[in-house]
């Protein structure tokens, strides 16, 4: 497996090089045929990759708490994901720059005329708007920090060392949650600020942890299916992979129909809007494509044992997953700037996608130790039930 | 007579099995395997924890119990709908702010609660079906050394229900295995 890892990492940073010339070409395409819809596209890009870091963050901090063998079969992924973080932040700088493209109330003409967003300025403005993000960013770069040094030091387990990390990283996730919730608002919710979900932090929560979890499981069985015959110990952790995969899913799929149930019974002018340009029209489709392809399809294929322990079909299913986790980012973001625009054009999204995930992937091998050393010991006995 | 000698010998009615003690949780899955490569099905092994692998050597299939539960899940969630949409749409029809009688996504709720709900009912009941428990007797009670198989000792059972049993071959066959005790488990 050693000999054939320096081969296949090569012809991963050819593909990372094309993805970030045939993306940067889109890109400048769209940066001068449809300038109006460039940094919503750029924002969906940005937003996805830095979901999938943000959410590998979420992963790595709760197997910290929970511990388990299905984390150690993909902690050295997450983690890798997670470390692409200062990236993201140097990405975020021309969204911080560029609020009156994307933001309403970033537009002093639109807020003069606005009562609700005159009182929503204190909070949403761009000076505390680009202080937020840099809160955030340095609140993830301490988890980060403490992550290499738990690495470092590598405690043993049950040791005062071990628990110290344990309880940080119980902590750490609880603010994680509060940043990623915060984050969301911002980022995400105030594309269209007179509408406001109280669930909407938990959704872009779970979905980061969702995309987090089910790329290192996508990453692992690539890992897997090199080997020609899997031994048991790593069929028992895939099989756990999957059912956390189908309880993410099933979770993700609870937290977004709430949202939507509540929305639709109240049938509140100001709440409904959000809605009613994403499940009519021209996203119609998407939203519908989002109902079956990111939850009822992967969660009736997961019910099964044996489809959760072969790696091919686990790693087409994560596939699946982050696939359409970039669609619901996508779904959550382009209906916004509907109005007023000429026309939609899918392909700016997906070389601007393209664009970033080629630097993103670049940094992430960096990081990444090679994957013939993630394997997962023989599990003892007393911890098989971990 | 000699036929008659040869039956008794085979599978005596008042048998249930012939009962192994191993000196440890490795020989017992050694032993297990043995069984089961030479031919034997209808056996069980005990021991005082779970022993890792002692399901695949004796060649324990996955039960049908998901199956089961899939069906009570599934059971349980187009009850649970048809329970709502008959309330609300056909016996008891009431108009609440305009919106349709059939208002799918307020079942969708109930109908989740209801498929697990139908799904863990069908989960205990159905294990307890297929494993044949609550059991207030078990064969294997009436022999003294039994006790031990919770606390400190393994145990192989070949059952004389088994095609392949033979009480003297069996027996044979469990000394080969490297039990250290053997006795015959009356029924």
């Amino acid at each position: 497996m050693s000999n054939i890892q320096p081969q296949r990492r090569t012809r991963s940073w050819l593909i990372a090089l094309i993805a970030i010339l045939a993306g940067g070409a889109v890109a400048w395409l769209g940066w001068t045929r449809a300038r109006e819809q460039f940094f919503y596209s750029y924002l969906v890009a940005w937003i996805f990759w830095t979901g999938l870091s943000v959410g590998s963050l979420g992963v790595v901090l709760l197997h910290n708490v929970t511990g388990g063998h299905w984390g150690y079969a993909i902690r050295p992924i997450a983690r890798a994901a997670a470390g692409v973080l200062p990236l993201m932040a140097i990405l975020f700088v021309p969204i911080a720059l560029n609020t009156i493209r994307l933001y309403e109330w970033a537009d002093p003409y639109v807020v003069e005329n606005d009562p609700a967003l005159q009182h929503k300025a204190p909070y949403l403005n761009t000076d505390s708007f680009q202080l937020r993000a840099a809160i955030y960013f340095a609140f993830w770069f301490l988890l980060l920090v403490l992550l290499a040094w738990q690495n470092r030091s590598a405690p043993l387990p049950d040791t005062p060392a071990d628990r110290r990390f344990r309880r940080l990283s119980g902590q750490g996730l609880a603010l994680h949650g509060v940043a990623v919730t915060f984050a969301s608002v911002d980022w995400l919710m105030s594309l269209e600020p007179h509408w406001f979900s109280s669930i909407y932090g938990l959704i872009v929560f779970v979905s980061q942890g969702l995309l987090g979890l089910a790329f290192a499981i996508f990453i692992r069985t690539i890992a897997d299916c090199r080997s020609a015959v899997l031994p048991a110990p790593e069929a028992n952790v895939l099989h756990d992979l999957g059912k956390l995969l189908l309880a993410f899913i099933m979770f993700w799929a609870y937290v977004a129909f709430s949202q939507f149930l509540l929305i639709w019974y109240g049938n509140l002018p100001e709440e409904v809007i959000w809605y009613n340009k994403r499940i009519e029209g021209q996203w119609a489709p998407v939203a519908l494509a989002l109902v079956a392809l990111h939850f009822a399809v992967p969660f009736c294929l997961l019910l099964s044992r044996k489809w959760k322990r072969d790696p091919r079909r686990l790693g087409a299913t994560a596939a699946l997953i982050i696939v359409m986790d970039w669609v619901y980012f996508l779904w959550m973001v382009e209906p916004t700037a509907e109005h007023g625009r000429l026309s939609y054009v899918p392909w700016l999204d997906l070389g601007l996608t393209a664009a970033i995930g080629g630097v993103w992937w670049l940094i992430f091998l960096l990081l990444l130790p090679p994957l013939a050393a993630v394997r997962v010991e023989p599990e003892s006995a007393e911890e098989r039930h971990g | 007579m000699p036929d008659h000698l040869l039956l008794e010998a085979a599978a005596p009615p008042d048998v249930y099995g012939v009962l192994g003690e191993f000196p440890s949780a490795d020989q017992l899955v050694e032993a297990a395997r043995l069984a089961h490569e030479a031919g034997y099905r209808r056996m069980d092994a005990y021991s005082p924890f779970p022993v890792h692998g002692l399901a695949e050597a004796l060649g324990a299939r996955a039960t049908r119990l998901s199956f089961v539960v899939l069906l009570g899940g599934i059971t349980g969630g187009v009850l649970g709908y048809l329970l709502q949409y008959y309330c609300v749409v056909v016996s008891y029809p009431l108009n609440i702010g305009g919106r349709p009688y059939h208002t799918w996504p307020s079942f969708i709720p109930i109908t989740f609660e209801m498929t697990i709900l139908g799904a863990a009912l069908a989960a205990v009941f159905g294990m307890l079906a297929l494993n044949g428990l609550p059991r207030p007797h078990h064969p294997l009670f009436a022999v003294p050394e039994f006790n031990q198989a919770s606390h400190s000792r393994f145990f192989l059972c070949l059952e004389a229900r088994d095609p392949h049993f033979d009480l003297d071959r069996s027996q044979e066959f469990l000394t080969h295995a490297g039990a250290t005790y053997i006795t015959i488990v009356e029924s």
